[in-house]
């Protein structure tokens, strides 16, 4: 296992994901977080604000299949094509996805410095450079750095991306690299074990950080936004979403399957929700025991629960797969149920992060209130609770929907018989020369995702 | 009266009970099963030649997945699957030992590329061929960059980054481009993929990525089947749409890929199991199934004696069917060859 691990083919995929995920999370920070310091800085009307927080987070509603694809009409044009599949194609995909995603958490967590502390350091003599450097930065840099970590975990665990924009074996990444140990039939072990290792290894540090800057209170924006030029804020967010209207110009079929993609979407959309749910139950398990532990006061231990929690967040699709199958070599059969499960284990981290804020939200005082009106517990729980929850959880589900929908590593490594989803249904179309059809599937897969994207602003209003 | 129909009533009855059901269950790869699919349009057909027997799709994946399938199945030492169906020459060289020698099954006449590919052979190894393809490059004749004629003309400077490959680790048709080349070139072969290399645009993840860029434009040439000519004059609405992109033979021969079936043994224990399936297996091959292959899987049928489309009368045939050796071994250490030459060279 030890000569595997440190094979030198190995340790060149090692090598390989680190540059790539490196330059491109660098690049996507470069642009992010000033983007994210601006808009937090800059007067923008409510309304404003909500489309480009829509438009900022479309991108991550993308299924990476419909990007890739989107990539490969932008490279089939001339003036673009020298561009095309090269680390440099991988990196650009990379940053007009990620860029986005650090400018919206940069954006929340710079937003999110109390405007009294502001004042404090403008009172204390602070000019408007000293601000920034000792007030806002220091308060604002776990959510910042959260961000940046979050698309550097993008960027490493990519797969569809690299697959089709990368030009093959030259820009290899770890999760490209045991998909092909599997392709096949079953991987040879100390191989594929070694790779794994190292995705795990690349993966757990960043996480291990993250884990320990989670932001211990969801505090309110309240800085004062005076900068001019908030028009500017929505092509400055909607820029990023350019290269994907390549994928929107479907010309029509003569012979589109309506049937087939009606039954693949419905499955596609059943199998989200059901990711979703199961996530929402081990995220709502978790925060359960972590909330015992903390009345207990046992801070250290909770503190540890909080960091196993986001353990799956270090392992990528492929790495959980294999391990998966692995474990239960017959998972290979188990079809669509074992999909679910392994997705709602990736995304359960998410639901965590987005329940968090509201886990410590302090509601002591409402359910006194309600108890000394003589409310029974369901009623507390429905008066208290539950409204408070609903929007949390309408995100978090709305979100995990989006990522489920497009999710095809793991769906790839099991690929369930029976009715297929709309990505295993445009794989099947593509592959029967039924390209216009599959282009109609990806915009229904689109459709799909924004759809959750837009259930998702409903829980989102007012976080700004 | 009433006694003899009773009596005949119980005895049809235990002669039902004896007798197994026919049913037989069969892998498949997705596009094979899929509502339009020639193993779905083999299905019916086999309902109808056989009364109360009932064949049954198990669709999995793709042709790689068949193989996990496979082995998986075979530790278990049970099947849902009697037959696979859609197995090529890489495959069988994997799934081999999982598999039984159907009996009394009779080839029809092969049509001669099918034979010069080895079908014959591989039919005396268990695998039941019924379709076959020629491996080839499609060439977008309004590219203005003339097709290559040989292996060789793909080295030169006005091909550069005009090719889209398969990678082949991932796909069947990526594996068939490198033997194929290593046939062609023979002892020169490193030399020569080593200059190839700067030649293709991109190595894709599978035949349909590359196809689907090859429609959009990215580049003239895709390494394909010769079959995909066939689909364009049938689908197209014009005759330029028709006569757009056209198939590319070498002087100095072409690989092709056999598609077959086999009986899984980890699938036969049932009474009455291996029979069904060896009727599925006479039903791939008859006349009606044959008829069917060009249409619905757009490859050729593996009998001679069925007619084919008008639109595969246009198809080029192979001017020399090259015959690279899929045994896992040899494909190993073509693609530990392969590897490090395919890293080097994109890196332009």
């Amino acid at each position: 296992m030890i000569a595997a691990l440190l094979d030198p083919a190995v340790l060149n995929v090692v090598h390989a994901t680190l540059e790539q995920a490196l330059v491109s999370t660098a690049i996507a920070a470069a642009f992010g977080v000033p983007l994210g310091a601006w808009l937090a800085r800059t007067a923008q009307a409510p309304s404003i604000r909500g489309w480009v927080w829509l438009l900022l987070s479309a991108p991550l509603a993308v299924p990476s299949v419909i990007a890739a694809s989107a990539w490969t009409s932008i490279f089939a044009v001339p003036a673009f094509s020298g561009w095309g599949y090269s680390l440099r194609a991988v990196i650009l995909a990379h940053v007009f996805l990620n860029v986005p995603l650090v400018a919206l958490w940069s954006w929340q967590a710079i937003a999110r410095v109390p405007r009294a502390e502001i004042e404090l350091g403008r009172s204390l003599g602070l000019g408007r450079l000293g601000v920034w450097r000792r007030v806002i930065l220091p308060r604002a840099a776990g959510g910042v750095g959260a961000a940046i970590l979050q698309a550097f975990h993008y960027c490493s665990t990519s797969f569809v991306l690299v697959m089709v924009l990368g030009g093959g074996p030259a820009v290899q990444t770890l999760e490209t690299a045991i998909y092909a140990e599997a392709r096949f039939g079953l991987p040879e072990l100390p191989r594929a074990m070694a790779l794994a290792f190292w995705q795990v290894a690349i993966q757990i540090l960043p996480w291990l950080a993250l884990s320990f800057w989670q932001p211990a209170q969801a505090d309110r924006g309240e800085w004062e936004r005076r900068g001019r030029g908030g028009w500017l804020a929505l092509p400055l967010a909607a820029v990023w979403l350019v290269p994907y209207g390549a994928v929107i110009a479907f010309q029509g079929s003569d012979s589109l399957g309506w049937a087939e993609l009606g039954a693949s979407a419905g499955i596609s959309a059943a199998m989200a929700l059901a990711v979703a749910a199961l996530a929402l139950l081990w995220a709502a398990m978790g925060l359960g025991v972590l909330g015992a532990l903390e009345r207990r006061g046992a801070a250290r231990a909770a503190r540890a629960w909080w960091i196993a929690l986001q353990g799956p967040a270090a392992v990528s699709g492929i790495v959980l797969s294999l391990g998966f199958v692995l474990a239960f070599p017959a998972s290979f059969g188990w079809g669509a149920p074992v999909v679910v499960f392994v997705q709602s284990v990736l995304l359960a981290p998410m639901a965590l992060r987005l329940l968090w804020g509201e886990f410590h939200a302090p509601v002591g005082s409402l359910h006194e209130l309600a108890r000394s009106l003589g409310a029974s517990a369901r009623a507390r729980w429905l008066a208290v609770e539950w409204p408070r929850w609903r929007g949390p959880v309408l995100t978090a589900g709305a979100w995990i929907c989006v990522a489920a929908l497009g999710e095809v590593a793991v769906w790839s490594f099991f690929q369930p018989i029976g009715q297929p989803t709309l990505p295993a249904l445009l794989a099947r179309w593509m592959a029967q020369y039924r390209f216009d059809e599959a282009q109609a599937a990806s915009l229904v897969l689109l459709a799909l995702s924004v759809g959750a994207l837009a259930a998702a602003r409903r829980g989102w209003r007012g976080a700004l | 009266m009433k006694k003899f129909l009773v009596l005949a009533w119980l005895t049809l009855g235990l002669a039902n009970a004896a007798e197994p059901p026919c049913k037989a269950s069969f892998y498949a790869y997705d596009t094979l099963t899929a509502p339009e699919g020639w193993a779905t349009a083999v299905a019916a057909l086999f309902a109808r030649r056989y009364p109360g027997c009932v064949a049954t799709a198990i669709p999995v994946g793709d042709s790689g997945q068949l193989i996990s399938r496979l082995a998986l199945d075979a530790r278990a030492g049970k099947s849902p699957a009697q037959l696979v169906i859609g197995l090529d020459q890489q495959v069988w060289e994997k799934v081999r030992q999982w598999t039984t020698r159907a009996r009394g099954i009779a080839l029809p006449p092969l049509r001669a590329e099918a034979e010069a590919a080895g079908a014959g052979t591989l039919f005396g190894q268990g695998f039941i061929p019924f379709d076959y393809g020629v491996f080839a490059l499609m060439w977008d004749s309004t590219s203005g960059i003339p097709a290559p004629a040989k292996w060789e003309d793909l080295l030169a400077p006005q091909w550069k980054r005009k090719l889209l490959l398969q990678d082949p680790r991932a796909s069947t048709p990526g594996l068939a481009f490198v033997l194929g080349s290593r046939e062609a070139f023979g002892a020169r072969w490193a030399e020569r993929f080593r200059s190839l290399a700067g030649q293709w645009l991109t190595l894709t993840p599978s035949w349909d990525q590359a196809y689907g860029m090859f429609l959009k434009g990215a580049a003239p040439l895709v390494w394909s089947y010769t079959t995909s000519q066939a689909y364009h004059v049938d689908h197209g609405k014009t005759d330029a749409e028709k006569q757009r992109y056209r198939a590319v033979v070498f002087e100095d021969g072409n690989p092709a890929q056999i598609e077959g079936a086999a009986l899984v043994t980890a699938g036969l224990a049932a009474p009455g199991a291996r029979e069904s399936a060896e009727k599925l297996l006479k039903t791939l091959l008859t006349k009606e199934a044959q008829e069917l292959v060009a249409r619905k899987n757009w490859m050729f049928p593996a009998s001679d004696e069925v007619k084919l489309p008008e639109s595969f009368a246009g198809v080029p045939k192979p001017k020399r069917v090259l015959q690279p050796s899929f045994a896992a071994r040899d494909v190993d250490r073509a693609l530990k060859e392969w590897l490090p030459i395919a890293q080097r060279g994109e890196k332009r």
